[in-house]
């Protein structure tokens, strides 16, 4: 069966962090990293926004080099807890479509959205709306690629950098490589590099013509596996994290709110989907972390631990809203708002045990909902609560 | 308004009042405290809306009348002031007027009108109980109150009283304290049910201390008032359904463990420098004759303790928040604890040896 992976690579991360959180260096080249203290900083660069690399700075660059090149560039430090947060953000849209999601690093992710046509539309379109979302949600931009599998889909996000989006279908394949450099392999530097010109091999195409047991001969056992990514075949599966650290679920409204009573809502509707997900991984949390984030994208977070783990809907919505309440709104109108629990145990895990017994049949009751929305879709129940509500936002 | 205090019991009497005084002024009005001179008393009210706290001290009144004044900077001037006789004057208009010996203060006065009124009590209504059981009652409660705002019933303790028995029952949800006491039959009035908020029991522990005599409790409208020797306090009750505890105690099966309090208390708190905060157990290894205490913190090292002790039931192993166990020896007054654990995932209960209406119910951690 051909699977439909998507590499998601968003561009020049932590500088378009930075322009984005800093209207004034729109525009301008950003080199987040090391102080380069004029010229005599010891550092590297983290990042650079595509205006610094126009000079020719890049990532991994002597600090020192990048201020020679282009000194009137904007150099910032890195925040990485701003980065984690943003990334936090763009992984949890990553997961609405798929929990088949595996991190490569702060900024790059593979999905595996094979499975996900039937509730989100063909690959390319799924694609298309984590592009859009990220760029509607966090201002940013990324660049996907979609194909059968984790090498191409790779390859085809590189290939527009920036603000890329490219396709490559299974009857593609062939022609889309015929013509790449060796180099795109991964795991070939420049010493494997010359040892294939050395064959006569600069292209993929002109490697996949060559049998396989005469690439390993010269190459070892990377050869054989060299062989069979140049003719596009990679049936690396992508593996999701192992374990989730937190459960969480955020929406950002299509119209800025302050009608308190639809943000209640919200926070309803979102308590749900973290109480669902929550009974799917037979976890619960005693951490709650509520995230809003403003009209000018100034972003807040609030947490709070309570003593027993939770994760019945009602009671993460308590917990919720009191964490809001403690937040002065001072007539400012809310963008986003996301809930997600932390330091989550299983209901066997050590710890305090609760004096009253939770009423099992709350638990029941959650259980049926789960159920009925599983056959008949999200649709299928609603509470009562949020029937009269538009829901005003922009993604489930 | 025109009168003479004696500074020290001045200051007592505000010591008292300005407890209950709203900490952030929100509405001035509940910053202040309402001094009024009448006959031959002082009497001082403070309000935050929720607890109201009244009481009266003696004073040579030369002309009645009444004004409302910072409570903060009252007490702040009177603390620092000699023990001398302090006179205070206020014309409407004007600065209230504190002198003492040769010290003077003008401060800025609110007209007693825009003061909220105290609700009026019933003569003679209420049940009574003596000061010295219900101030007794207090502290073994008041540690078990939550402090989660998102369980309401629960941030309060629960009053009962009927037939002749007076009882005080507070719960966090992980642990429960309850405390029982006779009322003086010949005065016993009407059933009470009421949930007090902390607050209100924190300022009428203070109210209560040093005090002899008895206590009248009178059930207002979603209020209750608690009278005593000129003092009084109000409080609105917390709405809402008390957790039905009576299903979480257990029933003490047999002797239970037997255990001297200071022994025990020393061991824990030992074991409690290791446990950190509240997610790693303590365990009690209940063996004949023998207590193992045992700490494990990851991130620290552990700590073990040995006890002899008094026990004839099966061996057992079972985790516990160190906190809950140091809070409950922390209000016992005896000198032994007997201690009913019946297996690691049921409430155990502790109690003083000989009982006294005071029981405590620890759920355990699962380990």
């Amino acid at each position: 069966m051909t699977r439909a992976i998507i590499h998601v690579d968003m561009d020049a991360f932590y500088a378009a962090v930075e322009q984005r959180d800093h209207p004034a260096y729109e525009g301008r080249p950003v080199i987040v990293g090391a102080d380069p203290k004029k010229g005599k900083g010891r550092g590297v660069v983290a990042a650079c926004s595509y205006e610094a690399r126009a000079f020719g700075v890049h990532s991994a660059m002597p600090i020192s080099r990048a201020y020679r090149l282009c000194a009137h560039a904007i150099f910032l430090p890195v925040r990485m807890n701003r980065y984690e947060e943003v990334s936090e953000g763009i992984f949890g849209i990553l997961r609405r479509y798929t929990d088949r999601v595996e991190p490569l690093s702060i900024d790059e992710a593979f999905l595996d959205v094979t499975g996900s046509a039937r509730l989100f539309g063909e690959p390319t379109e799924i694609g298309r709306q984590i592009k859009a979302e990220i760029w509607r949600e966090e201002r940013l931009t990324a660049s996907v690629g979609v194909a059968p599998n984790k090498f191409i889909a790779k390859i085809a996000s590189d290939f527009k950098k920036p603000d890329g989006f490219v396709i490559v279908r299974s009857e593609e394949v062939k022609t889309f490589l015929q013509d790449l450099s060796v180099e795109h392999l991964w795991g070939v530097g420049k010493k494997t590099a010359a040892t294939l010109r050395a064959l006569g091999i600069k292209t993929l195409g002109e490697l996949a013509r060559w049998p396989e047991e005469a690439v390993s001969r010269r190459l070892g056992m990377v050869g054989g596996h060299l062989c069979l990514l140049s003719r596009g075949v990679d049936d690396r599966p992508v593996i999701p994290e192992a374990m989730a650290k937190s459960i969480g679920a955020e929406t950002t409204f299509s119209i800025d709110l302050d009608d308190l009573r639809q943000i209640r809502q919200t926070l309803l509707r979102l308590a749900e989907r973290v109480s669902a997900r929550l009974r799917r991984e037979d976890t619960a949390g005693s951490t709650i972390t509520l995230k809003l984030r403003f009209a000018d994208f100034t972003t807040l977070t609030r947490s709070l631990t309570v003593a027993e783990p939770i994760a019945l809907t009602e009671e993460i919505h308590a917990k919720a809203l009191a964490l809001f309440q403690k937040i002065p709104l001072h007539g400012r109108r809310v963008r986003l708002l996301g809930i997600a629990l932390s330091k989550l145990t299983s209901k066997t895990s050590p710890g305090q045990i609760p004096l009253f017994p939770a009423d099992p049949r709350k638990e029941k009751a959650a259980e049926a909902v789960d159920e009925i929305r599983r056959r008949f879709g999200e649709a299928g129940i609603v509470r009562a609560s949020l029937l009269s509500s538009e829901s005003g936002e922009r993604n489930r | 308004m025109h009168a003479q205090v004696a500074r020290n019991s001045f200051l007592s009497t505000l010591a008292q009042v300005q407890g209950v005084i709203e900490a952030k002024r929100t509405i001035p009005i509940l910053s202040h405290l309402l001094l009024e001179a009448k006959g031959n008393t002082i009497t001082l009210s403070g309000t935050d809306l929720d607890v109201s706290m009244q009481t009266s001290l003696f004073g040579e009144v030369k002309q009645e009348g009444a004004v409302a004044i910072s409570g903060k900077k009252l007490y702040e001037i009177v603390r620092e002031l000699p023990d001398a006789p302090i006179d205070l004057r206020w014309e409407e208009g004007q600065n209230v007027q504190i002198v003492c010996a040769k010290s003077s203060f003008r401060l800025k006065g609110i007209t007693p009108e825009e003061f909220p009124a105290l609700p009026h009590i019933p003569e003679g209504a209420g049940i009574t109980i003596a000061a010295e059981t219900l101030r007794t009652m207090i502290p073994k409660t008041l540690f078990a109150v939550s402090t989660d705002q998102t369980r309401p019933t629960l941030t309060g303790a629960l009053l009962q009283a009927a037939e002749g028995e007076l009882s005080m029952v507070a719960t966090d949800g992980h642990r429960l304290s309850l405390v029982k006491a006779p009322i003086h039959a010949a005065k016993a009035g009407g059933a009470i049910e009421a949930i007090i908020p902390r607050k209100a029991l924190a300022e009428l522990g203070k109210m209560l201390k040093e005090e002899t005599g008895d206590v009248r409790l009178v059930p207002l409208d979603h209020q209750i008032a608690f009278l005593l020797n000129g003092s009084r306090l109000i409080t609105r009750l917390i709405e809402g359904q008390f957790p039905n505890y009576e299903q979480v105690l257990p029933s003490p099966s047999g002797p239970g463990a037997l255990l001297r309090r200071e022994d025990l208390l020393g061991a824990l708190r030992r074991a409690s420098t290791i446990s950190g905060d509240r997610a790693t157990p303590t365990v009690l290894e209940l063996k004949a004759d023998r207590l193992l205490i045992s700490c494990k913190n990851i991130d620290l090292g552990e700590a073990k303790e040995e006890l002899s002790m008094e026990y004839r039931g099966p061996e057992t192993t079972v985790g516990f928040s160190v906190r809950y166990l140091l809070d409950f020896l922390g209000v016992v007054d005896e000198t032994e604890v007997s201690m009913h654990i019946h297996d690691p995932l049921s409430p155990a209960l502790f109690e003083p040896k000989k009982g006294e209406g005071f029981s405590c119910v620890i759920m355990p951690m699962r380990i």
